[in-house]
Formats: C-alpha cells, sequence, structure tokens
C-alpha cells in the first residue's frame, strides 16, 4: 500500500510536533506586537506547514499546500523558511508553474463544453445522467477543498483524499493534546507559583 | 437444484420478468436454506423480495451503457470519473462458504450468453472469487454478499462461479489477497486481466473495470476513515459526507489554532512551563523547587527540550497530558489495509521510555545531564542538535 511507509502514525506525529514546535518558535519570536488574529494565523500556518512537513513530499497534496500557504502568506516567509529548510524554493517555484499550465486548460475545456451544450436541444432527463452530474458537482467540491486536487481525477483524488484525511485528523489530535497540555501547564504553574509564594512567607515568618 | 431461468435474447428484460425470476428464485432459496451455513442468509435475502430494492445500490457500469432501467442509481461510467459499486460495503454480511458451496453443488448447463441482469462488475467477482478462496476472512465476508445476491438474482449465475474459477479476472501483485492487507498494482506494473465469462473482451473495457476496483477500494477505505459511512450507499453520498467531514477537520483546525494562540499569548510553547507540569505529576515532592534549581533551561537547546518534554509527558504521567494519549492512539489512525510497524514502533517506543523512567530520581538526574537525555530514548532522531538534519532527512527520504 502505497501509504504504509510515510503514514506510519508515530513518525508522522514526532515529525509534526517537531515541526510544529519549530514554527511556533519562529513565530514567536516576532508575536510581540501581533494580534490576536495574527497570532491565530502564524499558530495555524505552522499547523499546516508542519502537517505538510510530516508527510513528506511524495504527497501531493503536501507540495500543493505548501505552495498555496507560501504564495498567501508573504509576510510570514521567514516562518516557513525556517521550516522547510532549503526545499522552500524548490517547492514554491514548481506549483507556481504547474497551476498556470492548468487554469490555461481548464478555461478551454469550459468554454468548449459550453459551446456544446448550447447546441444540443433536446434534455434528456435519465435518472443516470442526474446521479452523474450529482456526482460530478461532488467530486468538483472535493477538488477545491482537498489542495492540490484541482488537477487530479476519479482515482488519484481519492488516493489524496484519504490521505489528507488522516493526516488532519492527526494534526487535530496533536493540537488537542498541545493544547491541553499547555492548559494544564498553566494551571499548574499558577499553582505552583501560589505554593512558593506561600513557602517564601513561612520561611520569612520563620526567619 | 439448478434453476433452470429461460435464457432471454433481449438485453432489456421487462421489470415483471425480473421480478418473476427473483421470485422463483427466492422461492428456492428459501428451501435451500436449510443446507446453508447460517442464519444470516434468510435475513440477507429478505430483501430482494422488490427488484426495485436493489439497483439502487447495484452499480454496474456495462449495464448502465447498455440498458437504462430507469432507476435512480449510481452509474458506473466509462466516462467521468468510473466511479465504482459502493454497494458492496453497506450490505450485511452472507455466508461466504454458503454460496461457495452452492456454486459447487449446482452444475448448470447454462448459456453462455450475456448474463440477464447485466454484466457484474468487476471487484464482485474478484471479491467472490477471493472470498471462495479465503473463506475465513471477514473481509471476504463483507464482499462477498454481493456475490450471493447477484448469484441469487440470476440463477444462471450460480454455476458461473465454479467456472468462472478457472476463467477468472487474474490481476498481478496480490489482488487476490483482497480480504486481507492488500496492495494496489503500482502503475507502472502490467495488469493481466482475463475477461469473464459472458463479458466484453474488450481491451478499452477491461481497462475500465481495472479502474473501477481501483477506486472501489479507495473508497472504501474512505468509508472506513470517515465516521459514520457504514451506511451510506452511492457514491454522491459517500462523497458529500467526506466532503463535510474533511470540512469539519479544516475547521476544527482552525478553531484550535484560535485556542491555542488565546492560550499562549506570547507563543512561547517553553521548556519552563512544560517542566513544571511533568514536576507535578511526576514527583508530587518537595522536589518542585529543587527543579527550578537543577534545570538550566536556557542552556538546553529550546526546540530539543520541547520535544523530549512532551514526548517524555507522555510517558511518565498517566494523568498527564493528551500527548500520551496521542501517542497511543497511533492504533486507532492506522488504516484498514494495516500495517504492523508502527504498533511495533508505538509498544516499542512506550516500553523503552518506560523502563527509562524508574522513578523521580533517575528522572531529574536525566534531565540534568543533556548527553544521557538524548541517549536513554530509542529514538535517535530526537536529539537536539540533530533537529534541522533530521528534519530535512525526514522530509526528503519520503
Amino acid at each position: 500500500m502505497q501509504l504504509a511507509p510515510s503514514l506510519s502514525t508515530t513518525t508522522f506525529k514526532q515529525a509534526f510536533l517537531r515541526s510544529m514546535l519549530q514554527g511556533l518558535n519562529a513565530a514567536a519570536s516576532s508575536s510581540n506586537n501581533m494580534s490576536f488574529e495574527a497570532r491565530k494565523r502564524a499558530v495555524k500556518l505552522a499547523a499546516d506547514v508542519a502537517m505538510a512537513c510530516a508527510r513528506g513530499r511524495r504527497a501531493k497534496w503536501a507540495r500543493a499546500l505548501v505552495a498555496d500557504l507560501s504564495a498567501k502568506h508573504q509576510n510570514n516567509g521567514a516562518l516557513l523558511k525556517s521550516m522547510l529548510g532549503e526545499m522552500h524554493e524548490r517547492l514554491v517555484r514548481v506549483n507556481n508553474q504547474h497551476c498556470c499550465r492548468i487554469q490555461r486548460s481548464k478555461k478551454i475545456l469550459r468554454r468548449s463544453h459550453r459551446m456544446c451544450s448550447t447546441a444540443r436541444r433536446e434534455k434528456v432527463l435519465h435518472a443516470s445522467v442526474v446521479a452523474k452530474s450529482m456526482v460530478k458537482r461532488r467530486t468538483k467540491m472535493l477538488k477545491k477543498i482537498i489542495p492540490g486536487g484541482e488537477v487530479l481525477n476519479g482515482f488519484s483524488l481519492l488516493n489524496e483524499a484519504l490521505d489528507y484525511v488522516t493526516s488532519l485528523q492527526a494534526q487535530v489530535e496533536l493540537m488537542r493534546s498541545l493544547l491541553k497540555a499547555t492548559e494544564e501547564s498553566n494551571s499548574n504553574s499558577s499553582i505552583t507559583h501560589r505554593a512558593s509564594s506561600k513557602d517564601q512567607l513561612k520561611q520569612r515568618e520563620g526567619s | 437444484m439448478a434453476q433452470c431461468i429461460p435464457t432471454r435474447a433481449s438485453t432489456n428484460p421487462s421489470v415483471l420478468e425480473r421480478q418473476r425470476v427473483r421470485l422463483n428464485w427466492q422461492q428456492q432459496q428459501s428451501t435451500d436454506n436449510t443446507d446453508c451455513i447460517g442464519y444470516n442468509n434468510i435475513e440477507s435475502f429478505a430483501p430482494l423480495s422488490s427488484f426495485d430494492q436493489l439497483p439502487k445500490n447495484f452499480v454496474d457500469g456495462e449495464r448502465s451503457r447498455n440498458e437504462s432501467f430507469g432507476h435512480v442509481h449510481d452509474p458506473i461510467e466509462s466516462l467521468g470519473d468510473g466511479w465504482p459499486d459502493f454497494s458492496m460495503v453497506n450490505y450485511p454480511n452472507f455466508c461466504a462458504i454458503n454460496v461457495g458451496e452452492k456454486a459447487n453443488d449446482k452444475e448448470n448447463s447454462d448459456s453462455s450468453k450475456k448474463r440477464k441482469f447485466g454484466n457484474f462488475s468487476n471487484s464482485q467477482q474478484v471479491d467472490a472469487n477471493n472470498a471462495t478462496e479465503n473463506s475465513g476472512s471477514s473481509k471476504g465476508m463483507k464482499e462477498d454478499y454481493v456475490l450471493g445476491e447477484r448469484k441469487g438474482a440470476t440463477g444462471n449465475q450460480k454455476p458461473q462461479n465454479k467456472k468462472e474459477t478457472s476463467t477468472e479476472t487474474l490481476k498481478e501483485n496480490g489482488k487476490a489477497s483482497r480480504s486481507s492487507t492488500t496492495t494496489t498494482p503500482l502503475k507502472t506494473d502490467y495488469i493481466h486481466v482475463r475477461a469473464r465469462r459472458g463479458q466484453a473482451t474488450d481491451s478499452h473495457s477491461l481497462a475500465e473495470r481495472v479502474r473501477r476496483e481501483r477506486i472501489s477500494e479507495r473508497m472504501r477505505y474512505l468509508q472506513d476513515l470517515v465516521p459514520g459511512c457504514n451506511k451510506i450507499t452511492g457514491k454522491a453520498g459517500m462523497l458529500d459526507e467526506i466532503i463535510n467531514y474533511v470540512q469539519s477537520l479544516q475547521r476544527q483546525v482552525e478553531f484550535l489554532s484560535m485556542k491555542l494562540a488565546a492560550v499562549n499569548p506570547r507563543l512561547d510553547f517553553t521548556v519552563d512551563s512544560f517542566f513544571n507540569e511533568e514536576m507535578n505529576i511526576a514527583c508530587n515532592t518537595g522536589l518542585i523547587q529543587g527543579m527550578n534549581i537543577l534545570l538550566p533551561h536556557d542552556q538546553l537547546d529550546p526546540s530539543y527540550i520541547q520535544s523530549n518534554a512532551l514526548l517524555h509527558q507522555a510517558q511518565v504521567g498517566p494523568s498527564s497530558s493528551g500527548l500520551d494519549m496521542a501517542m497511543s492512539t497511533t492504533q486507532q489512525m492506522t488504516l484498514q489495509c494495516p500495517m504492523s510497524a508502527p504498533m511495533q514502533l508505538v509498544n516499542t517506543f512506550m516500553d523503552s521510555c518506560y523502563n527509562n523512567v524508574h522513578g523521580s530520581s533517575s528522572l531529574w538526574d536525566q534531565v540534568r545531564l543533556n548527553n544521557t537525555f538524548g541517549a536513554h530514548f530509542s529514538f535517535q532522531s530526537l536529539q537536539g542538535n540533530c533537529l534541522p538534519n533530521n528534519l530535512k532527512t525526514e522530509t526528503r527520504e519520503i
């Protein structure tokens, strides 16, 4: 199974954690003036890039995701660069070329399709046709959702969707646990601060 | 026990005829069921009382091409995406053995004409064949219902099961072991497919069938992944669920990132906080203050310590953070196409680290010494000075 080696979840989760922490640290360095929105965006960016990096280059969606993110977040280039290392430039360049070509060909396809459909007079609404159009509509939506899915069809789209879903699940789980850890540590640190301050008071009273 | 269903010259049998045939077959089935293994059969054949129920999940590409039944069902089309048959996954388990037995029992001299109800899609036949080969496996059971059902639908098909074992669809690269873990054939390998009895021998249709089967396999995996999809039949519904699930996961990520940003306004996931927690969990003693003194966190590589700390947390405290859960729920994460490696990885990971942490004292000793800390962990990749390299290698190797 193609998915097997790179999606072995322990290594994936470890890699994800590592990259995520790296990204968060990089974000933290510039976090002094950030608004809440900006911080949230930085966290999300770090999480997404970490997920893509942990997955590796084999997955198409990972490459597409990185390309999209680097295109969108020009200002957070430092963050991305630190997380991706030398592959950053390579990934960004390749995907941009690919996307332009696809856009152009899709336009031509769409135009020709429109012309063909207007030429047809009778509208035969067999159930099969209806079902087919339903499926087609949904595949179009799926293509929009999955990063890099526009250029895939049928089998590869499902493949990528499968991959993407598993990594998303892992990402959500890890983020949730990270959140829990920070929350607990916050509460604990407040407790220890209180405890230590109490001890200090006692010591002072004692001496 | 052979049921002689009169073969029809036309490829468009009327609904009435089909229903009649179905009823006849069913009656026969009920008498035959005494031989059958398993209660399932009677139940599972019941829904076939009305033919109309069937085609909803009866996805058959060639049929949709040749005949228009006017039913709303998801077609397999050679054009478009060539979506496969999903009906398989939602039917109750049929008794695989029973089907095989029946097939072997009946020697039906039947026509070599095209099957009355159209051609079965590739996957079903392969599943049936696989099921008869690996009768014990559950997946074979699951997938075999279709065969039983379809076989029932046209009595003349039953004997074909036996005959088809000889003229079966052969595939390279382990398609035959579908019921267990499977590996789809790589695109570079040639897939040898033989045309099934009564089916078109076009290279085109064969290729389509292969393609459809691959897609159906993927859809089945997706169905396992996406929760609550067991009852959904049909491509459109499945795709709907997948889309909803992906969107919900993406929304969850956004929400969690917002919470993370809120919880930690400085975005510093530092050593201090995590180690504080660790202390509380691990020792619950006055070592807390001692720990503060002992830990010269600024000397240690932050990211290294952080990753180590998080992972260490996972092992130390049973009641500790969800990282423990995150690491231990890898089993749930793995796909149905099981990978035994990750399970072992998790086990060795947990074992080695639990072995190392015998008590709070040893823990603090480890923490104090930079070098030994990394060495105690079985995963060398956790060592801090190698961090960037490891990241690169991880991404490069895949």
